[in-house]
C-alpha cells in the first residue's frame, strides 16, 4: 500500500510467483526428491527373493515387488500382447532407463491436468465429458457394432471387450509404481496438498506392506517371493565409518520422503499466503520484501535442517557402537567386557533404544547450545560490515 | 500512537502436524522393532530427528511494535489509516512471524491488509499500512497485535500479544442544514447570554458597511452618509442566543430496519446535524437521550459541547422502553421558557407521546418532531403485506396529525429522504 510499487514482474501475483526462482527451486527440489525416492524404492523393494527366482528356473516370473516391467512382461506373456506400446511403458529399455518414459508420461499428464484446471468451468466440463465419452466409446462401440451387424453369426463378440480390460490391467501394473509419482508431480506443480500427503501415505503403505509380507512369521505361511531387507544393518564403512551402505539407502528413503513433502508443502503454503493478499498489497514493496525474507529463510531451513536430520539419523543409528566402545574403554571389568561382546545391544532393540537416547540428547541440546544466538551475532556483524561498506 | 515491546518466551506449542509426526515416528519405530524392519524404524527415527532439530530453531526475539492511526475521532463513513512498524531489537533473526492487528469486525478493510508474514534480521524493520472504513458509529478499539512465530515446517507455534490498543470514536455523520430551514428566534431569557460577534438581528453595534438594496432605511447611518457622502448602514451583533433541546429516542424499538438504516441511526445523524447547526450559531444545545435510562447533557455552547454531543451520540445503543413523558417531566424544570425542542423519535410503542408533546407546547416551547418512518424502515428488512402496511401507515399518519394538532411541527421522515429535504417540511408546513 505504499506509494511506490514494485514492477509487476516482482509482484506477489500467483502468475509471477510461479516464475520466481525460489518457488521453482522448491518445486524442483520436491520433484527431484520424488523421482529419487521412486528410484531408491525400486532398488530396495523391486526385486524378488533368490529362492523364488530359482523356483521359476528359466521361465518368466512375477512377484508383487515394487517394479513395473516384470509385471507387464509377465502379463504380456499371459495375454499375448499389451495395449500400451513398449516405448511408453519402458519395456524396450533396461535397468533404470525403464522408468524414464513413464515419468515423462506423468509430466505430460500433469501438464494437461494443469491446463484443464486453468480453463473455465464450462471448458473443463466439456473436456471431462469428451474424455469420458471417448474412453467409453473405445470400450463399448467395437463390441456393440460387431454384435449388432453380425447378430445372426455365431461369433464371440465378447473378445472386443477384452482389449479395454487389458488396458485397465496394464494401468494397474504401471500405476503401482507410477501412481504416486503422478500424484506427487500433480501435487507439486498443481499445488495440491491432498496429492502430496497421498503420495507420502502411499510410500509408507508400500514400505509397511513389504515389511509385513517379508516378516518371517508371515513368509512361513505365505511366501509371495518378495526379497526381504537384511536383518542386520551392516558394517559402517561409509562417511568415515559413520554409516553402512544399507543404512545409507534406508536413510535416503526416509530423508527423500520428508524432503519431498516439506518442499512441496512450502510452495503451497507460500502461494496460499500470497493468494490471500489483496490486490494492492501484492505490489507493495514491504510485503514483497518480507515475502522474499520468509521464502529465503525457508530455503535455508530446508537445506540446513534436512542435512542435519540426515546426519542426526545416521549418528543415531551408530550411537550403540559409541556407547559400547565408551563402556568398554571406561572400565576393564567383567561387566564392561560382557557389554562389549553383547550381540543384543547391536541388534534391532539395542540400536533403536540407543538411537532414541541420542535423539533425546539432541532435542535437549536446544537448552544448552545457544547456536541461534551465535548465528545472530554473526548476522548482526555481517549487517554492520555491509552498512559500513556502503 | 501505541508503542510496545514484545518478547517471545516459554516453550513453543506443537502443531497438529508435529503431533502426527511424533506419533507416526514412535509407531513406526515400535512396528519396525516388532517385525524387525529397519526401514520402518529409520523412517520413524527421521521423523523424530526432524522434530528434535526443528526444536532448536525458536522464534525468540525482542520486537518493538508501534502503531499509528491517522485519527482517533472520525465521522461515520470516514477512513482511518493505520501504520504498524515492527522492529527486531534483538541480534537474532525472528524466523517466520505472522503479524495480525485485530480490527473490529464493524470496520471494513479499504486498502491493504491487517496482517503480514515476515522474517526480520537483527535490527531490521517492517512496516504494515492499511486503511479501514468506519461505516458504523460507536466506540471501537484497534488492537491488540497478535504476533505468531511459526516454524518453517509448521511444527511449532508460539503466539504472543502486544496489549497496546488504539481507541477510535466514530461520530454520526453531520449533514448540511440550510440556515433558512431552521430558525431559532427565541432569545435566551436568563442572564449571562453570550455576546455573539457575528452580524445578525440584535441591539449591539457590530460594524458599518455599504448600503445594499433591500436594507432597511432605519439601519442607515445618516451621520456617516453626511461625512462620507456614501450610503452606509449599521450592522448589529446577533444577540439571539437560544437553548435548544434535542431529545433522541434510543429505545429498543428504534433498532427497526437495517444495521445502517434504522430510526436510531437516522436519529443520531439528525441530532448531530441539528446540534452542529445551532452550536455554529453559538446557541446552547442540550442533548437528551432516553432508552433504558435518560442521559442529559446540560445546554452549553462551543466546541467542547460539540465534542460531548458527538461522543454521547456515538455511544448510544437501542435498548429499554422509557416513556417520553417521563423524560419531559424530568426535563421540565431545567428547560428555559420557550426554548425550541427537537424530538427525534419513531413515535412507536409509546402511549405517552401525545400528552408529553401537549405539555411541552402548552409551556410555550416550539416543538419540532422529526420522526423516522419505522414502518418504511421495517419494509427494508421484511415483507409487510400491502393491506397491513396501509393500515399501519394510516395509524402513523393519524398519530402525527394528532401531534401536529397540539402545535408541534411534525416531520414524517422517510428512509430514502435526505435530512435537509425532510427538514424542508417545516418550512412548507
Amino acid at each position: 500500500m505504499s506509494e511506490n510499487e514494485v514492477p509487476v514482474s516482482k509482484s506477489l501475483n500467483i502468475r509471477q510467483l510461479r516464475r520466481r526462482w525460489q518457488i521453482i527451486l522448491l518445486q524442483l527440489i520436491s520433484t527431484a526428491s520424488l523421482i529419487l525416492l521412486m528410484q531408491r524404492m525400486t532398488r530396495l523393494y523391486g526385486t524378488c527373493s533368490d529362492s523364488f527366482i530359482e523356483s521359476y528356473g528359466e521361465s518368466l516370473y512375477w512377484c508383487p515387488a515394487y517394479e513395473h516391467t516384470r509385471g507387464l512382461r509377465w502379463f504380456e506373456q499371459e495375454t499375448g500382447s499389451l495395449v500400451l506400446p513398449d516405448f511408453l511403458t519402458g519395456l524396450n529399455q533396461t535397468g533404470e532407463m525403464t522408468v524414464v518414459a513413464p515419468i515423462i508420461l506423468c509430466f505430460g499428464i500433469t501438464a494437461l491436468w494443469i491446463y484443464v484446471l486453468t480453463r473455465g468451468d464450462s471448458t473443463r466440463k466439456w473436456i471431462n465429458i469428451g474424455v469420458t465419452v471417448v474412453f467409453f466409446a473405445w470400450m463399448l462401440l467395437p463390441f456393440l457394432i460387431s454384435w449388432i451387424t453380425a447378430l445372426n453369426h455365431p461369433l464371440n463378440h465378447i473378445d472386443h471387450l477384452w482389449g479395454p480390460l487389458l488396458f485397465v490391467f496394464e494401468l494397474v501394473f504401471l500405476g503401482v509404481v507410477f501412481a504416486p509419482v503422478l500424484a506427487g508431480i500433480m501435487g507439486i506443480w498443481g499445488l495440491s496438498k491432498k496429492f502430496l500427503t497421498w503420495t507420502v501415505g502411499y510410500y509408507l503403505t508400500v514400505i509397511g506392506v513389504h515389511a509385513i509380507l517379508t516378516f518371517e512369521g508371515i513368509t512361513e505361511s505365505v511366501d509371495l517371493g518378495l526379497n526381504p531387507l537384511p536383518g542386520q544393518i551392516g558394517e559402517a564403512t561409509m562417511w568415515g565409518g559413520l554409516v553402512s551402505p544399507l543404512a545409507l539407502e534406508l536413510i535416503e528413503v526416509a530423508i527423500l520422503l520428508v524432503l519431498y513433502l516439506e518442499a512441496g508443502s512450502a510452495v503451497i503454503s507460500h502461494m496460499e499466503y500470497a493468494s490471500l493478499l489483496p490486490k494492492d498489497t501484492k505490489r507493495d514493496p514491504e510485503f514483497v520484501r518480507q515475502f522474499e525474507n520468509v521464502i529465503n529463510g525457508h530455503l535455508v531451513h530446508l537445506i540446513g535442517v534436512m542435512s542435519l536430520v540426515a546426519l542426526t539419523t545416521a549418528i543415531a543409528l551408530e550411537f550403540d557402537d559409541f556407547l559400547i566402545s565408551t563402556v568398554g574403554a571406561l572400565s576393564g571389568g567383567q561387566w564392561s567386557g560382557q557389554v562389549k561382546e553383547s550381540l543384543e545391544l547391536q541388534l534391532t532393540y539395542g540400536k533403536v533404544i540407543s538411537a532414541g537416547l541420542f535423539l533425546v540428547v539432541v532435542a535437549g541440546m536446544r537448552f544448552i547450545l545457544p547456536w541461534q544466538r551465535v548465528t545472530g551475532i554473526f548476522e548482526t556483524a555481517l549487517l554492520r560490515f555491509r552498512s559500513t561498506e556502503t | 500512537m501505541g508503542k510496545d515491546r514484545v518478547r517471545f518466551g516459554g516453550l513453543d506449542m506443537w502443531t497438529r502436524k508435529a503431533a502426527i509426526m511424533f506419533t507416526s515416528g514412535i509407531s513406526l519405530i515400535l512396528i519396525g522393532m516388532m517385525i524387525s524392519n529397519f526401514q520402518l524404524m529409520i523412517v520413524g527415527l527421521a521423523f523424530l530427528s526432524l522434530l528434535a532439530i526443528n526444536g532448536w530453531v525458536a522464534g525468540h526475539s525482542d520486537l518493538l511494535i508501534e502503531r499509528q492511526t491517522s485519527a482517533t475521532n472520525v465521522y461515520k463513513g470516514d477512513d482511518i489509516v493505520v501504520s504498524l512498524t515492527v522492529t527486531n531489537k534483538s541480534y537474532r533473526r525472528t524466523q517466520q512471524l505472522e503479524l495480525f492487528d485485530n480490527v473490529p469486525h464493524e470496520m471494513k478493510m479499504r486498502k491493504g491488509i491487517n496482517q503480514m508474514r515476515m522474517n526480520l534480521g537483527p535490527g531490521q524493520t517492517a512496516k504494515l499500512r492499511y486503511v479501514v472504513r468506519c461505516p458504523l458509529r460507536g466506540h471501537y478499539t484497534i488492537g491488540p497485535v497478535s504476533v505468531r512465530y511459526r516454524n518453517a515446517f509448521n511444527l511449532f507455534v508460539n503466539e504472543t500479544k502486544m496489549d497496546d490498543r488504539s481507541d477510535i470514536t466514530v461520530f454520526p455523520q453531520i449533514r448540511d442544514i440550510e440556515e433558512a430551514l431552521l430558525r431559532s428566534d427565541v432569545p435566551k431569557m436568563y442572564s449571562g447570554a453570550t455576546t455573539l460577534k457575528t452580524p445578525g438581528p440584535g441591539m449591539e453595534f457590530y460594524a458599518l458597511r455599504e448600503y445594499l438594496p433591500g436594507d432597511s432605511f432605519r439601519s442607515i447611518n445618516w451621520k456617516a452618509l453626511a461625512r462620507t457622502g456614501e450610503m452606509m448602514v449599521n450592522e448589529k451583533t446577533r444577540d439571539a442566543v437560544t437553548d435548544v433541546f434535542v431529545i433522541v429516542d434510543t429505545r429498543d424499538v428504534s433498532r427497526i430496519g437495517t444495521v445502517l438504516k434504522n430510526p436510531l441511526e437516522m436519529g443520531t445523524v439528525a441530532a448531530a446535524s441539528v446540534s452542529n447547526y445551532f452550536l455554529k450559531r453559538r446557541d446552547s444545545v442540550s442533548l437528551v437521550t432516553y432508552g433504558s435510562r435518560m442521559d442529559y447533557l446540560p445546554p452549553e455552547t462551543g466546541d467542547k459541547q460539540y465534542f460531548k454531543i458527538l461522543s454521547g451520540l456515538a455511544s448510544v445503543e437501542a435498548k429499554g422502553s422509557m416513556p417520553l413523558q417521563a423524560v419531559t417531566n424530568a426535563l421540565s424544570p431545567r428547560m428555559s421558557r420557550g426554548s425550541p425542542v427537537f424530538i427525534i423519535s419513531s413515535l412507536e410503542g409509546d402511549g405517552t407521546t401525545l400528552p408529553a408533546i401537549r405539555n411541552l407546547s402548552g409551556k410555550g416551547h416550539e416543538v419540532i418532531v422529526l420522526s423516522p418512518s419505522s414502518i418504511d424502515l421495517e419494509r427494508l428488512v421484511s415483507r409487510i403485506p400491502r393491506m397491513s402496511y396501509e393500515v399501519l401507515k394510516l395509524e402513523r399518519q393519524n398519530r402525527l396529525t394528532a401531534i401536529a394538532g397540539y402545535g408541534a411541527k411534525v416531520i414524517d421522515w422517510m428512509p430514502d429522504v435526505e435530512l435537509s429535504q425532510a427538514l424542508l417540511q417545516i418550512k412548507l408546513g
